[in-house]
């Protein structure tokens, strides 16, 4: 019994479950801590996947907190990192959300026993979604049990609703195991029931009930086993497969909807009718078809090989497992078909995306024999790079003549022949006695050529079986003997009869098969040169050796010579495929010569527009002013968290490896590289910086452009890879680290601190004034309002004051309070004044001091800091009070002696130093 | 030379400490546990970080609630005003406390000469250093104030 896994989406969504997307950082947090928990939060939401795992790890480690936890393995399978969720989870607190998730993600991964293991630890809870959980983990050990648990659980629907996505998953990892323990009636009623109790799962439980009955009529149909169509059969049959390639698929499905009720039992009609539903974009029923034919005729390896290419196709990879069982069967019938192991191997791939090493081993394995069966070929090439899907398809295997005549044999040698082909024909994959039914075909055939030893027909049938075995059972050795024996035996029956188009067309596969190309390629000749229908095939054959030549010319002119030649046109499909091939590699070479001229040429231009295109932050400031204040606190945690005290060391680190101490080397190496250290830091606030010039839209070039980043980003790439030699404490490192001491401590480190002085920083000065003043007085409100003149008191001499706010934003600040000045004198409707006095404040501690603006005027209207503060007042101050917090300023409402009030605000006062540059007003 | 580091985090002990092994250095993780050891054990220097934002907020010297009304009332801006410049509290504490040992600060005053010009005054003997100095200009640093 096999357990079923869900799929890494499943297993995504149900560990999802119970983690929160986000969260506000709990309470009890250090400030530090909570600085992490809004960093690792802020990646995020930017995107920034890799770097917002580490500062989740960071925040899980430096907090024990649950919610940590559960966010960094959330993030870890979101990436499709499942074994470092695991990790994660395992590590974290003893807490029961994080158990909760560790089982889903167990359960996911179809590892009931493991979950059991941790559910074991949980016993002291009994909420829902722990009776849901114990039900899924029964799955692989006793579906009828597990079908009691998720009843169970239904019975919590008396307590508010159910989860359908829980619902839905769960049972159909229990049906499904409850079918393959022929439990059809359970699985049946278990979907009943949940449907019942969960209505939502109605939609999503259709397939499930879809593949009971899908799997029921397959069984009924092989019952009633392969029917030949007459003449008139395979006429219909011919136009309905007319009407489909003219792209009339409906009139197919019609013409073929009537011809599958006289020729319900033929695969040729079924096989054509689940192509033609396909186009019509109606899977479930193409499906059904398949696998009718596939029960029909389960020799041929067309019908599970379609049947694989479906199932994972068309539903969205839910049926992945089933699709890998379907080319498995395809494969036992036609081993040595490269492109079938590649589609295998490229869907195997898929399952294993969810972390499942078991199913990567399986691709690993499917992918190397594409890469043995067509060392030379394209799929070869597509099996190693993964990336394109030029498949190479052969014809299918032998099949037995068809005729029961039994001719010039006598009743017993007829009998032997009959029911050797009985016994053949009887052998199908997955039944546990396929050696034993061999064996005794092989024994009824060879009982047949005793008592008729000239007879081809047994000497076709012997070498049918043979070739047989030879890829289901036996050791490596036996199969190759089978192999060499089923090959003479063709050639002997030729021998005897060479007018054996089919044959010839036999042992061309069995020679390509071991090897000999050359002798395939002889033996399809004769097949063709006979010109008899039955060997038709063979022109596609011949066909696919000249695609593999590059002959597509002769590629083409064996296809036309297929469709011309009589026959069944049993090999249409590959026909169409081959020319669908043919048609492709012509235009993708026509293509390719495009492309490389069009490389040619676009390659250097596009590299100067690379070069060119690169912006410096100065260019980024003057598109976006805005985005001054995160360009500033991104250069100050560069200066203070990457540079400072870590780089500050690197010329006694020079100085100790010169005096031939490589202890203090090896240990700046180990924080250079440690987790969050320094490096990585760098590279996380510089992607951040970039990130904002692309949402700016504009592309930043910190390595070559900009003067203030250029010798920042080059000594953090040249200390990066310093990192090896420097923790062996190797000497030769000392000039290259004294010449990134000084690209980082002399110049980067100055020229950040520059930086953020001139983003920063303005003048407030009485020109500010009389512009806002100006900007005022022009507004529609006040037009013809006698407006008294502004009052300035203003510090005389001494140093400028600066202070670090916007342009905008300081004009925004004054501009509010000299406009609530004027409308409170004029509505007051007496001849106020109103005044501005600037003067500085000094902090008692800090000795940091504030410029203190205080907009006077004498109009009575009240007004209070609380009131102001608290917004319970309009007229646009509101707004300044955020201005100003977000400048870290303050406004007050304070008496003024001689006028009425005044409004005061405080800015931080900048010293601006000698070297500091001001935008000037 | 014996040495107290005041710093929230343990970069400075442990940087100076393997780069200057013949100086005993102590570390304080805050400016109450720094009064603390002073009270204790005899020391030459005091070296002293100017950030504290990896210590609790009651940890941190300073008014809060005073300092808030600088910023409208808003806790968040006071209480990382106070980390910032939390070094200053510190000496503040410290030679309000009667210690008239030399400190030296990391942090660049190179930009802000009137403000340091006060903070030398009213503090002395102290000096700074930009915080991307070395260790060798760290023990000159304190020698110099030592004498």
């Amino acid at each position: 019994m096999s357990m079923r896994r869900a799929g890494a989406g499943a297993v995504l969504a149900l560990v999802l479950t119970t983690m929160p997307a986000s969260a506000d950082p709990p309470v009890g947090l250090s400030p530090a801590e909570e600085l992490f928990w809004s960093q690792a939060e802020e990646l995020e939401e930017r995107g920034r996947l890799e770097q917002a795992i580490r500062a989740w790890r960071q925040v899980a480690r430096a907090t024990e907190r649950p919610e940590a936890t559960l966010a960094l393995a959330r993030l870890l399978i979101e990436e499709g990192r499942q074994p470092e969720a695991e990790a994660a989870l395992r590590a974290g607190p003893d807490d029961r959300d994080v158990q909760v998730a560790l089982v889903r993600l167990l359960l996911g991964e179809g590892r009931p026993t493991e979950a059991r293991d941790v559910l074991g630890g949980l016993t002291a809870y009994s909420d829902r979604e722990l009776v849901l959980l114990r039900a899924w983990a029964l799955v692989g050990e006793d579906p009828l049990e597990a079908a009691e648990g998720l009843r169970d659980w239904l019975g919590f629907a008396r307590n508010g609703p159910l989860d359908p996505e829980d619902a839905e998953t769960v049972t159909r990892a229990i049906v499904l195991e409850l079918l393959e323990a022929d439990e059809e009636q359970a699985a049946q009623e278990l979907m009943d029931a949940v449907a019942t109790t969960v209505p939502e799962t109605e939609e999503a439980l259709d397939p499930l009930r879809q593949r009971a009955e899908i799997a029921r009529l397959a069984r009924q149909l092989m019952r009633a086993g392969e029917r030949p169509l007459d003449a008139d059969g395979r006429r219909r049959l011919r136009e309905a497969r007319a009407l489909w390639e003219a792209g009339e698929a409906e009139a197919a499905a019609g013409m073929l909807d009537a011809l599958i009720v006289q020729a319900p039992a033929n695969p040729e009609v079924r096989g054509l009718r689940a192509r033609v539903l396909l186009a019509l974009d109606r899977p479930a029923e193409a499906e059904v078809e398949l696998r009718a034919a596939e029960a029909l005729d389960p020799l041929d390896p067309r019908w599970p090989t379609a049947l694989g290419e479906l199932l994972a196709d068309s539903y969205g990879g839910r049926f992945d497992p089933d699709a890998v069982l379907a080319w498995d069967r395809a494969l036992s019938l036609e081993p040595r078909r490269a492109e079938v192991w590649l589609s295998k191997a490229i869907v195997e791939l898929r399952l294993a995306s969810g972390g499942d090493a078991g199913w990567q081993e399986r691709a690993r394995r499917s992918l190397q024999r594409a890469a043995e069966l067509d060392p030379e070929g394209a799929t070869g090439a597509q099996a190693q790079a993964l990336s394109r899907a030029l498949d190479r398809e052969r014809l299918p295997p032998p099949s037995l003549p068809q005729t029961d005549a039994c001719g010039e044999l006598t009743a017993e040698a007829c009998e032997a022949l009959g029911l050797a082909r009985a016994w053949f024909t009887s052998d199908a994959d997955g039944l546990e006695d396929r050696a034993e039914r061999l064996q005794s075909a092989l024994d009824e055939v060879r009982r047949a050529r005793t008592l008729a030893p000239t007879s081809v027909r047994a000497l076709n049938l012997e070498a049918a079986i043979l070739r047989k075995r030879s890829t289901v059972v036996g050791s490596e050795g036996e199969r190759q003997r089978d192999r060499d024996e089923s090959l003479r035996l063709y050639e002997e029956s030729l021998a005897q009869d060479p007018a054996q188009p089919r044959i010839w067309l036999h042992l061309g596969a069995v020679r390509e098969g071991e090897g000999d190309r050359s002798g395939a390629i002889e033996a399809w000749s004769r097949a063709v040169e006979l010109e008899v229908p039955g060997g038709e095939g063979a022109h596609l054959h011949l066909a696919e050796q000249a695609l593999r030549d590059l002959r597509f010319w002769d590629a083409r002119a064996h296809v036309d010579a297929y469709r011309a030649a009589p026959g069944e046109a049993r090999y249409d499909v590959m026909a169409d495929e081959i020319e669908r091939r043919v048609l492709l590699i012509e235009r993708g070479l026509w293509s390719g010569l495009g492309v490389l001229g069009l490389a040619v040429v676009a390659v250097p231009v596009v590299w100067l527009w690379r070069r060119r295109r690169g912006r410096t932050v100065q260019d980024l400031l003057d598109r976006d002013p805005q985005s001054w204040r995160d360009v500033a606190r991104i250069a100050s945690a560069l200066r203070h968290e990457v540079l400072k005290h870590h780089t500050a060391v690197l010329p006694a680190v020079a100085d100790a490896l010169e005096d031939g101490d490589d202890t203090l080397a090896v240990w700046v190496a180990e924080r250079l590289c440690a987790e969050d250290g320094p490096l990585i830091r760098g590279e996380r606030y510089l992607d951040a910086l970039r990130e904002l010039g692309r949402r700016a839209g504009v592309p930043l070039d910190l390595e070559r452009r900009d003067p203030v980043f250029r010798d920042l980003v080059a000594g953090l790439d040249r200390l990066s890879r310093l990192r090896r030699p420097l923790s062996r404490g190797a000497r030769r490192v000392v000039p290259e680290l004294r010449h990134i001491a000084s690209l980082l401590n002399d110049k980067a480190y100055p020229a950040l601190g520059a930086l953020v002085q001139q983003i920063s920083v303005l003048r407030v000065d009485e020109a500010q004034l009389q512009s806002a003043w100006k900007s005022v007085r022009g507004e529609p409100a006040f037009r013809g309002v006698d407006a008294p003149e502004l009052h300035l008191d203003l510090p005389e001499g001494g140093d400028p004051l600066c202070a670090r706010i916007w342009r905008e934003d300081l004009s925004l600040v004054l501009v509010n309070l000299l406009r609530n000045a004027l409308e409170a004198t004029v509505e007051a409707e007496v001849d106020g004044r109103i005044g501005v006095r600037i003067r500085v404040e000094e902090d008692p501690i800090t000795f940091l001091q504030r410029i203190v603006v205080r907009v006077r005027d004498d109009a009575p209207r009240r007004v209070s800091t609380a009131m102001i503060r608290g917004r319970y007042i309009e007229r646009g101050l509101g707004l300044t009070v955020d201005v100003i917090s977000r400048n870290g300023g303050s406004i007050h409402v304070e008496d003024e002696p001689g006028w009425s009030k005044a409004v005061v605000v405080r800015l931080p006062r900048v010293e601006t130093g000698a070297s500091a540059p001001l935008e000037e007003t | 030379m014996n040495v107290l580091i005041v710093e929230d985090g343990f970069e400075y002990v442990e940087t100076l400490t393997r780069f200057l092994p013949d100086v005993q250095w102590t570390r304080a993780g805050s400016g109450g546990e720094a009064l603390a050891l002073l009270g204790e054990g005899s020391f030459d220097a005091v070296f002293l970080d100017m950030r504290f934002d990896r210590v609790g907020e009651e940890d941190l010297l300073g008014d809060l609630a005073a300092t808030a009304d600088q910023f409208n009332g808003d806790p968040v801006q006071a209480r990382a005003f106070l980390q910032d410049h939390q070094g200053i509290y510190v000496l503040d504490a410290l030679r309000s406390a009667g210690c008239t040992l030399p400190v030296v600060i990391s942090y660049d005053f190179g930009q802000e000469p009137r403000r340091w010009q006060r903070l030398a005054e009213r503090h002395a003997p102290v000096g700074y250093l930009p915080d991307v100095a070395g260790p060798d200009a760290v023990r000159e640093a304190l020698q110099e104030l030592i004498g």
